[in-house]
């Protein structure tokens, strides 16, 4: 087996019981870490600083998959009939792993304190931040570090998509974005409801 | 040795024009077509042969194969449509 390949794609090489537990067990994890850090998976790729109560955080982290998967689903159901819920469930748990490996990088106490005085030079004023020399270097490396984890979210999510769907087409794809992004706005607009009421 | 099903000169499909018995020596002279399953890759008759001793089970065969249902399901369907090619 190429290891590259079956990390990047791994409901290729992977059997369904592996998966699936690996998915359970670093839903788990992301759970702890959100908690840990005091970092919200509000909306299917967001990650923020917020501290919040051990049920909001499940509460964030269950929507994600469920939604994900279902919007997967969706598209997956329309390109191939065969397309299994079960599948894009696992999709959809594997593919926050790299989301929960960035949350040590944004909710240490190093970015919170950062963002905390980045927060009150800007309150209420116009005025551009200060930032020292190695307060941008932190910022940029939290940047770039985001970025490579959110690109690893997608690459593992069209990975998975792409086997559990049977895609081919460039048209597979794109409505693949399209129901990825109604979920990202369906997300942000349940998750502020259900805030509200809990 | 394995059965070539693809001209090497012309890239087109072999037929079968002699059949030999091994008991007797008899030989058959003719021209018969090559069936599709002996079109396939030697890859594609595997999975058919493994699909047939799992009992047409997808989910028995992953179970054996140790990778996941839709990797084996997404390989069945393109060779259905593979064997649909090669019938017309």
């Amino acid at each position: 087996m190429n290891t590259t390949k079956a990390l990047f794609s791994p409901l290729e090489h992977f059997s369904d019981r592996t998966l699936l537990i690996t998915g359970l067990a670093a839903s788990a994890a992301g759970l702890g870490l959100s908690v840990g850090f005091d970092v919200a998976q509000d909306g299917i790729f967001d990650l923020h600083i917020a501290r919040l109560p051990f049920q909001t955080h499940l509460l964030f982290l269950t929507g994600n998959i469920l939604l994900t998967a279902l919007s997967l689903f969706l598209a997956g159901k329309v390109i191939n009939p065969g397309t299994r819920l079960i599948d894009m469930v696992k999709v959809s748990m594997i593919a926050r792993i790299p989301l929960y490996l960035a949350i040590p990088f944004i909710g240490n106490r190093t970015m919170v304190s950062l963002s905390e005085r980045l927060v009150k030079q800007t309150a209420g004023g116009t005025s551009m931040p200060q930032l020292e020399g190695s307060d941008m270097a932190l910022l940029l490396l939290l940047s770039m570090v985001s970025v490579l984890f959110l690109a690893g979210f997608f690459v593992l999510l069209v990975n998975g998509f792409r086997v559990a769907a049977n895609a081919k087409k460039w048209q597979h794809y794109l409505s693949l974005a399209a129901v990825l992004l109604a979920a990202e706005v369906l997300s942000k607009f349940l998750y502020a409801k259900m805030v509200v009421l809990f | 040795m394995r059965l070539p099903a693809i001209c090497p000169c012309c890239d087109a499909v072999l037929g079968v024009s002699t059949l030999k018995c091994d008991h007797c020596q008899t030989t058959i002279n003719g021209n018969y077509p090559m069936p599709v399953f002996l079109r396939l890759t030697p890859d594609e008759q595997e999975f058919v042969m493994k699909f047939l001793l799992a009992s047409g089970s997808i989910k028995e065969m992953a179970a054996q194969e140790g990778i996941s249902y839709p990797t084996l399901r997404n390989r069945l369907d393109d060779l259905i449509e593979k064997v649909k090619q090669l019938q017309q």
